[in-house]
């Protein structure tokens, strides 16, 4: 995982997650066991800052939570 | 196990009840995949069930949820008993579509033995190779376009 994952991580632990498109209602704050909300967001953050990755999962960001 | 078609619980010989068995494995849990390569998960690599657990077992439902921005292709294999119970081969490919996992939104997928009625949603999709005996299944996610968003969750539900 890149160095700047638990920065990521924690980052992600304070953004809220829309899990349908275009539904307002369907926005939720993001907890450590929201597997899907959690690597989509840090994903975000990797684009964002242009950092590079590799593919990885909810098993990889779980030792920095 | 015996049941009735129903689902209710049949009686052995003894007047004993027999009780169903059912569980659900998460074989893929979120997986943001980032190139076009095959990606392939299984009910013991992943799922940490034997091959004996696996068959006891009769009736699988696999659910998909991508939250990519790209559609993949899904293929579904049974074990080859015979061979390696891991290796997907193409004798043992039991149900392959292309883009049949939809970029999100929309990005679901549900792999079922059951015959699907009309109104059925597209991506609800009639296996019938799935109510039977498996050692186990394998599950490969193609992305024809690297995904830059996103993840893919796999689950899958078994009765007995």
């Amino acid at each position: 995982m890149p160095q700047e994952t638990q920065t990521a991580v924690n980052w992600a632990l304070h953004q809220q997650y829309q899990v349908d498109p275009g539904v307002t209602a369907n926005v939720f704050d993001i907890y450590k066991d929201m597997a899907s909300a959690l690597v989509d967001t840090v994903r975000d953050y990797f684009n964002t800052n242009n950092i590079t990755y590799s593919t990885f999962s909810y098993i990889d960001l779980e030792p920095y939570l | 196990m015996l049941v009735t078609l129903s689902g209710s619980n049949l009686t052995d010989a003894s007047g004993v009840i027999t009780r169903r068995i059912q569980n659900k494995v998460t074989i893929a849990n979120a997986v943001a995949i980032t190139d076009t390569a095959n990606h392939e998960y299984n009910l013991i690599t992943q799922g940490g069930l034997t091959e004996d657990q696996i068959r006891r077992y009769s009736d699988f439902k696999i659910s998909i949820k991508s939250t990519c921005d790209q559609a993949a292709n899904v293929v579904v294999y049974t074990a080859m008993a015979a061979h390696n119970v891991t290796t997907a081969t193409t004798s043992g490919q039991l149900y392959s579509e292309t883009s049949n996992l939809p970029a999100n939104p929309g990005g679901f997928l549900i792999m079922q033995s059951g015959v699907n009625a009309t109104g059925a949603g597209t991506t609800s999709k009639s296996v019938p190779a799935l109510k039977s005996v498996h050692s186990n299944l394998i599950i490969r996610v193609t992305f024809p376009v690297a995904p830059t968003t996103g993840s893919v969750t796999i689950t899958v539900e078994m009765n007995g």
